[in-house]
């Protein structure tokens, strides 16, 4: 027993890191928290849904378009919306986020009605064992491959590329970033983009396993905010570090206190991790 | 000098009188209406000691007014006792969770800070969820006021208006003492404060109980008012994001900013859901995504340097994009 | 002086408009005099807005029925029903907000509840306060009438007898299952079904092998899944919301966990419980204070089957017992205005405590503290269809359930 909530806690995390990905990259390079962050994955959700609904796509044939689509929005939003005030406080970031968020709950809430729906696909609860103790279902596997994948390819074009070395210019000083030449505001853009797209990724998993909503973001933003913190910012590990630690921790948790305290046991996590480790478990660069 | 001094002090006081005589005149919603309006102003300006001030982003204010509640349901229901009992142990036991969270949570500081504090709000909520005494995540009761009912909206209405003045009066006095120096000195640049002698922590700490006090204390009567707390509503993170939009959107790190930010955020918010069902929280968030991109530094900068129209608007734009 | 003027003018101006915005409530009150008017509070936006569009139709729908039939009859005079809304936003300090402005400016004669409990005990007190009565048909919990408030009435049944007819069920089993796990959401109501559900398994000789709280909302099962397919318990019995209960078979399946048979409170009797779930939905009991294979002899409507009928026909889903409630607390309205033959609200509040009213929902009559008195029924997932099986069964039970492995 004690195996299988190791494993139901470490295939938890991934779907946590992967969630949590987006946020620690907007995070870091532009230091904006992205409050939206969980709105942005309930539209990737949806866009599955739609294209499950309506057209029958397969949900992994899917993943590529809720990536492509959310993309595009992250890209618009930072360029014709966050932009105009990215120099001003930090506060006005963080409220234009949270204005954006009711924006995008809403209209999803307007449009589609607070239904839940659900991608059903005959895998959608495939499960292999191993040996006689442990259940391990299949998605959950793909979602952890995924995320690693997904890692991998941020990991990439973060450090092998000129984008990802405009991006990393940009993050460490603005300033000098633009003296050199980079087009700063396309920079953030793009970074932006690729935050909400794998806000889009981790939607698309989410559809698969779990019901969806209009109003399940709130909850999503708070799991990611948990996982970036304890895993640090500033390193593509971080938000791996951090879903694994907090999946394992709430399994166990759970397990022994009872499943009321899942909440208070991340959250509890969250703050000691903050005074004993404000960089996170990894301590990762400023 | 002196002259414009007695002018502020005169319309300040006509608007005073304005908002005392007001419930005289007015229907028992509106009471109600007027109610919120100043439990908010109340909740903004205190957030804005510790977060317009103080410079220290706090995410987590409303445990200050979930404990404040929870600490009257739990006297007043448990302990049989008077609600100016409750109401003052709100305050200050809300002021002392403030201390006791502050001297560990403070050294953290901007995006850090704010985490830390709403995992603190969340942490509690879950906790309140758990506990016997609070009778875990099914809500308490608390005893109903005795007055008719009339009497009972003039009550909440003074109860708030009063703390609101006491948190107004108090910022006020606390700004034009050395307190309110360092705390701006703080904002401005710690480390440059720490080593010109500024005790830092001390005066961090006891902005943020300020900040606490006057949250428990709203908390309070809003217990009071509702005789049902549930902890989900008493924690909401939705609750300490409206005292920061507020904040913002009246001017953060003026007096009377917050004050201005909860009147015209209830009142929009308010016509909005009059008019639209469905829609109005959609349009509200509209409202703020505009405001915050036209207007970043608050209602007050528009009133007090009298701009406004596009220039203005364009004007604040040009100065944060890249 | 001529910046104080300017000042002045300006706060002029802004007082204006407010008393403008304000007032504006006023002027819409001007309406016909033959109407009356019953007020709700409920969630159009928020977590709650899903269930509360459940009540919406049904208040809809009856007032329509009403209006449609004669309306209301006072002595001589006929009125119609109309109903007031506002959005409480699921948000219970907006909707004893609004529920003062319901009684305040727009002057409701009644008032129709909200969906939760939560949000129905602060809104209750308001009635209380000024002395208006409410029905409400979405909150079950027994703390929103442990206060001896005389004016909230409810139609949902007390909790703690939900799963009575789910075990007296499992008696006539063969063989007779032997232990259960009882699984429940931390809010009241579900609290109220587990400990009822508790003592009474145990008076029938039950082994309750497991008795564990969630978190309301909570998403994640893989943890109190773990431990059922440890202790291999025969039932499980699951007291929570839709969304849980959707996780919940979900993960069973995925984690591959096979008791012999699982019913929950809500979840299997909603439409959108079996649309999502597809196949994965079969087999699973519900319990419903209400189903739509019984048969009332109803007051707006000729029966219940009549109700279903048209009730699809306008809102192309399956009612289920959060509609039936919403039906039956219009019914009531109707009912105790006509034998109180005033609107007095003292007299009508009289009438709907001495309710006794054949409605498609079955017999309302209230107990001494407002709340229905009333049972459940247990129901089965059948064939994509949810089917009365315990009592008086419209199809026998399948027990026990297929293993998950073996389904096609």
């Amino acid at each position: 027993m004690l195996l299988q909530i190791l494993v139901n806690g470490i295939l938890m995390g991934g779907l946590y890191a992967l969630m949590a990905i987006g946020m620690s990259l907007i995070w870091g390079v532009m230091n904006i928290i992205n409050i939206a962050h969980g709105s942005f994955i309930m539209l990737g959700a949806f866009t599955t849904y739609w294209l499950f609904a309506i057209l029958g796509m397969d949900p992994f044939v899917s993943l590529a378009f809720s990536i492509a689509l959310l993309f595009a929005l992250g890209y618009g939003v930072q360029r014709y919306l966050i932009n105009y005030v990215i120099r001003a406080s930090a506060f006005i970031t963080l409220i234009l986020a949270f204005g954006i968020e009711i924006f995008i709950n809403n209209a999803a809430l307007v449009s589609w009605t607070a239904d839940i729906r659900k991608v059903q696909v005959a895998y959608g609860a495939a499960n292999f064992s191993l040996g006689n103790y442990v259940t391990i279902p299949t998605i959950r596997v793909v979602a952890f491959l995924l995320v690693i994948v997904i890692s991998i390819a941020f990991f990439y074009i973060l450090n092998r590329t000129n984008l990802g070395r405009s991006i990393r210019a940009t993050s460490q000083d603005l300033d000098a970033a633009r003296l050199v030449g980079v087009d700063v505001a396309k920079t953030y853009a793009i970074t932006f983009g690729l935050g909400v797209g794998a806000a889009g990724a981790a939607g698309t998993l989410w559809s698969i396993l779990f019901p969806i909503s209009p109003i399940m973001g709130g909850e999503l933003t708070l799991k990611s905010f948990v996982v970036v913190i304890i895993g640090g910012l500033g390193s593509m590990l971080g938000p791996i570090i951090g879903g694994l630690a907090l999946g394992i921790t709430e399994a166990f948790g759970t397990n022994w206190f009872g499943s009321t305290y899942g909440n208070l046991i991340s959250f509890t996590i969250l703050v000691l991790v903050l005074i004993i480790r404000p960089k996170g478990i990894l301590g990762g660069a400023d | 000098m002196e002259k414009k001094k007695l002018q502020y002090a005169l319309i300040g006081g006509f608007i005073l009188l304005i908002v005392v005589l007001f419930p005289l005149v007015s229907n028992n919603f509106i009471i109600r209406f007027g109610t919120d309006i100043l439990m908010f102003a109340i909740m903004a300006s205190a957030w804005n000691i510790i977060g317009g001030y103080t410079g220290y982003a706090s995410f987590g204010n409303v445990v200050f007014f979930g404990i404040g509640g929870y600490i009257t349901a739990i006297l007043m229901e448990k302990a049989g006792m008077h609600f100016a009992v409750a109401y003052l142990a709100a305050g200050f036991g809300a002021a002392l969770f403030a201390v006791l969270i502050g001297l560990p949570v403070l050294r953290l500081h901007g995006h850090y800070f704010a985490i830390a504090t709403l995992g603190v709000a969340e942490a509690m909520k879950a906790l309140v969820q758990n506990l016997e005494i609070t009778e875990g995540n099914s809500g308490i009761y608390l005893p109903m006021l005795d007055l008719s009912i009339k009497g009972q909206y003039y009550f909440f209405f003074y109860m708030m208006l009063g703390t609101l003045i006491l948190t107004l009066l108090l910022t006020y006095l606390v700004l034009n003492a050395k307190l309110g120096y360092s705390l701006i000195a703080i904002r401005e640049d710690e480390d440059a404060a720490n080593s010109v002698g500024i005790n830092t922590t001390l005066s961090k700490t006891i902005a943020f109980a300020l900040s606490g006090f006057f949250t428990g204390l709203a908390g309070s009567i809003y217990a009071y008012q509702q005789a049902f707390l549930k902890p989900g509503p008493a924690f909401s993170v939705q609750t300490t994001v409206k005292m920061i939009v507020m904040a913002v959107f009246g001017g953060m790190g003026k007096l009377f900013g917050p004050l201005i930010g909860a009147f015209s955020i209830e009142i929009i918010s308010e016509t909005l859901s009059n008019y639209f069902l469905v829609a109005h929280t959609l349009f509200f968030g509209t409202v703020v995504i505009l405001a915050i991109v036209f207007t970043p530094k608050g209602l007050i900068d528009m009133i007090t340097q009298r701009k406004f129209g596009i220039s203005y608007f364009l004007e604040n734009i040009r100065e944060h994009r890249i | 002086m001529i910046i104080m003027k300017r000042l002045l003018k300006n706060f002029f101006y802004g007082f204006l408009t407010i008393g403008l915005v304000l007032s504006f409530g006023h002027f819409a009150q001007a309406a016909s005099k033959s109407v009356i008017k019953l007020g709700c509070a409920i969630s159009f936006t928020g977590g709650e807005s899903r269930t509360g569009k459940l009540y919406r139709d049904s208040y809809d729908m009856a007032v329509e029925q009403i209006n449609k039939n004669g309306g209301v009859k006072v002595g001589n005079q006929t009125y119609q029903l109309k109903i007031v809304y506002y959005d409480d936003e699921s948000d219970p300090t907006k909707s004893s907000k609004f529920v003062e402005k319901l009684i305040a400016e727009d002057k409701v004669n009644f008032l129709l509840g909200p969906y939760s409990s939560g949000i129905t005990i602060p809104d209750s007190l308001v009635a209380q306060r000024y002395k208006v009565p409410m029905i409400e048909g979405g909150g079950a919990s027994g703390k929103i009438f442990s206060r001896g408030n005389k004016y909230i009435f409810g139609t949902l049944p007390p909790a703690g007898q939900y799963f009575k007819s789910t075990l007296e069920m499992l008696k006539t089993f063969n063989p007779v299952p032997k232990t259960i796990a009882i699984l429940y959401s931390d809010d009241k109501f579900d609290i109220s079904v587990a400990e009822g559900t508790e003592k009474l398994a145990k008076e029938m000789g039950f082994d309750v092998a497991l008795y564990e709280k969630y978190a309301e909302r909570a998403t994640d099962f893989s943890s109190i899944l773990t431990k059922i397919k440890a202790l291999n318990t025969d039932v499980v019995l699951v007291a929570g919301h839709t969304e849980e209960s959707l996780n919940f078979t979900q993960q069973a399946k995925e984690l591959n966990v096979n008791p012999k048979l699982i019913s929950m409170t809500v979840g299997p009797s909603e439409a959108d419980f079996r649309k999502s779930l597809g196949k994965d939905a079969e087999y699973i009991f519900g319990v419903a204070s209400w189903s739509t294979q019984m048969n009332f002899k109803g007051y707006l409507f000729k029966d219940t089957q009549e109700f279903v009928k048209e009730f699809k026909a306008k809102y192309n889903y399956d009612p289920d017992y959060h509609n039936a409630s919403g039906i039956a607390d219009v019914a009531v309205f109707k009912d105790a205005i006509e034998r109180a033959g005033s609107l007095n609200k003292e007299k009508v509040r009289a009438a709907i405590a001495s309710t006794k009213l054949d409605t498609i929902y079955g017999t309302v009559e209230f107990s001494e503290n407002g709340q229905i008195k009333g049972t459940s029924v247990a129901l089965q997932i059948l064939g994509g269809e949810i089917y009365q099986v315990y009592p008086n069964g419209a199809k026998k039970p399948v027990y026990p359930f297929p293993s998950w492995k073996t389904r096609k």
